[in-house]
């Protein structure tokens, strides 16, 4: 999970909540961690968002399809001061560039947003105003799936209360006040992440295996998704040196668990492999 | 049903488009420039958007109705093909849309005019010939068909071109736009139909064998013509049985002689959309199977395939005639009988 947030007054809370820490030494940007999110403070401007968003990116060793979240305040025509809403719609006003994020998680309130260059006091579209999501979404979405990168926002000025009464303890508050709404925004987009999780591309045959044989990429490949339809189709009615105990080089690896699984009866089930897709299978070991 | 909805600037004071927004008063409407700003963009991941699709309203500008490929057909000499929609809202594991397509979202064109005119365009270059039309290829043609309204539309024009053939192809049972009104000669409504113990498995939100089967006898009972498509069919250690089966009782309930036609298609989907669906669903032991890559198409290993196909087609044979028999199977006749006439090449991809 990777926050990206323009404040260090935003991101305050956050940290506090989920009980992040400071990476040290610090980089390009301050960067606060658990051992499932990482946060980054960007500094105000799409500019300085897509940077951050990139050196999270290039920061961490994180699973592709993670999700992204740009968390903050804007301003809004139509909105309290205090209300979350999620971005449906995110224009770049310099631009006229737009980007639709898919929208899964439904129960918070939907705008567009509109992304200036400096601070908008006049609200002229019935949206919210901020200066970070049209950097952070094109940066994201290259790290992640688009239904995983949100921009979320805290409505902190409207027509009504404006954005000059705005200090950094006002900010605060208004996250501190959403952060139950923000946590289970969070908690859905793991969810949805878990689901397509794509196994890491590194990893190791068990190691009494992985001394036996090497493979090239293009085996690894093959491999692995021999062990998935092995998982699926066999699973653990039979063990795997069964096949593979008389194989004396990674080819014959590949032949042996080719045969065995096309020698399996086809049959109409259901997938019993329901919820998150982490498999316990071996990872495949790359030359 | 629908949480989100997109529109098209240009058509949002379009009838149809304002028709369809009044039935989703609590959805959220967004304006877009273009379907494709919102539709199949990269890094969208078809699997998530499943889960809540939105509906997508958009105008369509060309290539409304295109060509078939050679030799695709239920024994017309021309064949083409239009969709109205894209996506459908069954999710079937085998359907080679999630392979083809990054979004689940549903697009609608609501220009449906168009669609008819590019039909008559199509009529008149073949004047006085029977032109086949095949609708269903990138949707269902009748599930939504509540919302769209669409085969009403459709069934208006048809009735005064008796030259312009039309399959609906559907998993639906949406008929009342065809039980509301007398049957036309010119259109067959044709029935996906795989196993009940396939559909339960494999056919998520998509109404039962046995749903499917009674609105089809409810569609032969007020005249309409049928077609039948067993395309894909789907392996199994007991495909023998269950295909005897689902054969028993479709025909305990449905003449043969409002049956027009019947097409089997084994299994069949272009290699890359295939490692797209895995890679969606790598847990899906249908997909776990033994498959055999042919020229790039992902089948059922070459003699499996043809047995596969012999077993139906000879089944079939108790009870309609072998003319009204076709296969959508690579190779086209030589893999079922050959002594079978009507045997066509099918789309890449088989049937969703």
């Amino acid at each position: 999970m990777f926050l990206v947030v323009a404040l260090q007054a935003e991101a305050q809370p956050l940290i506090t909540h989920f009980g992040l820490r400071c990476e040290s030494p610090m980089g390009m940007f301050r960067i606060y961690r658990s051992e499932s999110m990482a946060l980054v403070v960007s500094g105000v401007g799409k500019s300085l968002s897509a940077a951050a968003t990139g050196y999270l990116s290039g920061c961490s060793d994180g699973w592709r399809n993670a999700p992204w979240i740009n968390i903050g305040v804007a301003g809004h025509r139509n909105v309290h001061v205090g209300e979350l809403i999620v971005a449906n719609k995110i224009v770049d006003q310099s631009t006229a560039h737009s980007w639709y994020p898919p929208q899964l998680v439904s129960n918070v309130v939907n705008s567009t947003l509109i992304t200036v260059d400096k601070p908008e006091e006049s609200y002229p579209e019935r949206a919210a105003y901020d200066m970070e999501a049209a950097g952070f979404f094109p940066s994201a979405t290259r790290c992640s799936s688009g239904e995983l990168v949100q921009s979320i926002k805290v409505i902190s000025d409207n027509p009504h209360q404006s954005i000059a009464s705005l200090n950094a303890r006002s900010i605060e508050q208004l996250i501190t006040k959403n952060l139950s709404e923000i946590e289970q925004f969070i908690h859905r987009l793991s969810e949805l992440s878990i689901e397509i999780k794509v196994l890491p591309h590194n990893g190791s045959l068990p190691e009494l295996w992985a001394n036996r044989w090497s493979f090239s990429v293009t085996q690894g490949h093959r491999l692995r998704r021999l062990l998935q339809r092995w998982k699926v189709l066999i699973g653990d009615g039979e063990t795997l040196d069964s096949v593979l105990g008389a194989c004396k080089d990674g080819a014959a690896v590949l032949t042996a668990l080719e045969a065995r699984l096309n020698a399996e009866k086809p049959t109409y089930r259901r997938s019993l492999l329901v919820g998150p897709r982490v498999s316990s299978l071996p990872d495949v070991q790359s030359q | 049903m629908i949480d989100t909805l997109y529109i098209e600037q240009a058509i949002a004071t379009h009838p149809r488009v304002r028709e369809i927004g009044l039935r989703f008063p609590s959805a959220n409407q967004i304006m877009c420039e273009r379907y494709g700003a919102v539709f199949n963009r990269k890094n969208q991941n078809f699997r998530l958007q499943k889960k809540n699709p939105s509906l997508i309203l958009a105008h369509k500008f060309d290539k409304h109705v295109l060509e078939t490929p050679e030799g695709y057909g239920i024994g017309g000499r021309k064949n083409y093909y239009f969709s109205h929609m894209l996506n459908c809202i069954y999710d079937c594991r085998y359907c080679f849309l999630q392979g083809m397509y990054r979004s689940a979202h549903y697009v609608l064109f609501v220009n449906y005019d168009d669609f008819f005119s590019a039909m008559d365009a199509k009529l008149m270059a073949h004047d006085g010939e029977d032109v086949w039309f095949f609708s269903g290829y990138d949707c269902d043609s009748l599930a939504l068909d509540p919302l769209t309204g669409f085969a009403q539309h459709l069934l208006s024009y048809l009735e005064t071109r008796p030259h312009a053939m039309v399959e609906l192809r559907t998993k639906s049972t949406q008929i009342r736009a065809l039980l509301g009104q007398a049957p036309l000669s010119n259109v067959i409504v044709a029935f996906s139909l795989t196993p009940e113990p396939a559909a339960v498995a494999l056919e998520h939100k998509a109404p039962s064998v046995a749903k499917r089967i009674n609105a089809m006898a409810q569609l032969a009972e007020n005249g309409w013509r049928l077609g039948l498509r067993f395309d894909p069919l789907l392996d199994d250690v007991r495909f023998e049985e269950h295909y005897q089966s689902l054969f028993r009782d479709i025909f305990d309930r449905i003449d043969p002689a409002c049956i027009h036609s019947i097409t089997i298609g084994p299994f069949r989907m272009p290699g890359s959309f295939f490692s797209n669906v895995v890679r969606l669903y790598p847990d899906e032991p249908l997909l776990a199977g033994s498959f055999a890559n042919r020229d790039g198409l992902i089948t059922y290993p070459k003699e499996r395939e043809a047995a596969m196909l012999a077993f139906c087609f000879d089944e079939l044979r108790a009870y309609v005639s072998g003319d009204k028999i076709f296969s959508c199977a690579v190779g086209g006749r030589d893999t079922v009988r050959a002594d079978t006439e009507p045997i066509n090449l099918g789309f890449r991809a088989s049937s969703h």
